[in-house]
């Protein structure tokens, strides 16, 4: 059960769980996924990424787990691998913004393509 | 160049952040130093990481050290409990700045008293005479004493002294100096000490200095009283060197000219204190 620390959860740390639903990432690759997923909107500099990593540790959403890096020639790091309690987290936080998602377009807030 | 500059970033975050996530820190600006080249790549990299280091700065003070948070619960037992919050020695350059620091501190301290509330010095002093709880409350009633307008009484010990009720706040002054008027005080002081102080020569250092200062407007803006008063007493004690010499302000006029000892009367508001030189010891017989 996840603590209040991060309820409701940073956007920092649903992106970087959004990041690792697919893989184990090194923080580098951490953020060039995030960058990726938000269209380059979001850029976590190295102190917020630590920072919410950190956190996510703390509170158990995510485990470390050491690994070698194929792109930098099999040199040992640190990865990040999401926990059962994390995607549980992320899905939590996936539907509460679906439910919003839900409640923009009965309001009509969206507009031609995006509907 | 740019690793450097980063380093020193970083070293701005909490020793535990930088032990924790230093490396990887360095390792993830490395691969974006790499990845992003070009003016435009470049500054955007160094605004991210300086805004980057603006919101996450505070928020690293904020988190509370494992050790910290673990102390209440194991506290409740009631056995006394004691955590290292730091295992590690500190650096010789952590030192260097504590010290560098505490040195800061403790000269401050001295420059705000010795800068601060230069009126009331002298009624430290004055207090002598006599003292009382009562201060700023206590005037002289009849003839052969003063009052100093830092509230403690000029009085000799042993005059009767009477209580009256203090100055309501935002009355008139009772007294303000005028330029004829700080001419007058500052001719009665130089006199004086012509005539009493121990060593001429200094009298006269001092009469000259306070007449240059005069012609000079120095004291041009001074009409308190009690400013004045410090103000020549700074003066006198810098030329001469005697922190004995001091002109003291007395708010509550007196109705004559009482000479106490090293007290020399000005005017009805201001004394003269110039000390007294010390009789020499009496030789031995057959010395």
């Amino acid at each position: 059960m996840p603590k209040k620390k991060l309820d409701p959860l940073p956007s920092a740390a649903f992106q970087i769980l959004l990041a690792l639903a697919g893989e184990d990432l090194h923080g580098y690759a951490i953020m060039r996924q995030v960058q990726d997923q938000t269209g380059g909107r979001v850029r976590l500099g190295p102190g917020t990424l630590y920072s919410s990593i950190q956190t996510l540790l703390e509170q158990k959403l995510i485990d470390e787990v050491f690994g070698e890096d194929d792109a930098a020639g099999g040199e040992r790091r640190r990865f990040y691998r999401m926990t059962t309690a994390g995607r549980n987290v992320a899905c939590s936080e996936a539907e509460r913004m679906a439910g919003l998602l839900r409640v923009a377009r009965a309001r009509r807030l969206f507009r031609g393509e995006h509907v | 160049m740019s690793e450097t500059f980063y380093a020193l970033l970083l070293r701005l975050y909490p020793a535990r952040f930088r032990k924790e996530y230093g490396e990887e820190a360095m390792r993830v600006f490395r691969e974006r130093l790499r990845d992003e080249r070009g003016p435009m790549a470049r500054f955007r990299l160094w605004f991210d990481l300086v805004g980057d280091a603006g919101l996450s700065l505070p928020r690293e003070y904020r988190r509370v050290a494992p050790a910290l948070a673990a102390v209440p619960a194991s506290a409740q037992s009631g056995i006394p409990l004691f955590e290292t919050l730091e295992t590690e020695l500190p650096r010789p350059g952590s030192f260097f700045f504590g010290t560098l620091m505490a040195f800061a501190a403790v000269a401050g301290l001295v420059f705000l008293l010795n800068h601060a509330g230069t009126v009331r010095q002298y009624g430290v002093r004055f207090g002598r005479y006599a003292s009382s709880p009562y201060r700023g409350a206590i005037a002289p009633q009849g003839g052969g004493a003063g009052m100093a307008g830092n509230g403690v009484s000029a009085m000799t010990p042993g005059q009767p002294i009477v209580w009256q009720p203090p100055p309501q706040p935002g009355a008139q002054p009772l007294y303000s100096l005028d330029d004829a008027e700080r001419r007058r005080i500052l001719a009665a002081v130089a006199a004086t000490l012509r005539q009493s102080y121990r060593d001429a020569e200094a009298a006269q250092r001092i009469a000259s200095a306070l007449a240059r200062n005069e012609d000079d407007g120095f004291y041009d803006v001074v009409t308190d009283g009690g400013l004045f008063g410090a103000y020549v007493s700074r003066q006198m004690q810098a030329v001469s060197g005697d922190r004995g010499l001091a002109l003291i302000y007395m708010e509550m006029p007196m109705s004559s000219a009482p000479t106490v000892g090293p007290d020399h009367w000005i005017n009805e508001h201001f004394l003269l204190r110039v000390p007294v030189a010390r009789a020499a010891p009496a030789s031995p017989p057959g010395v």
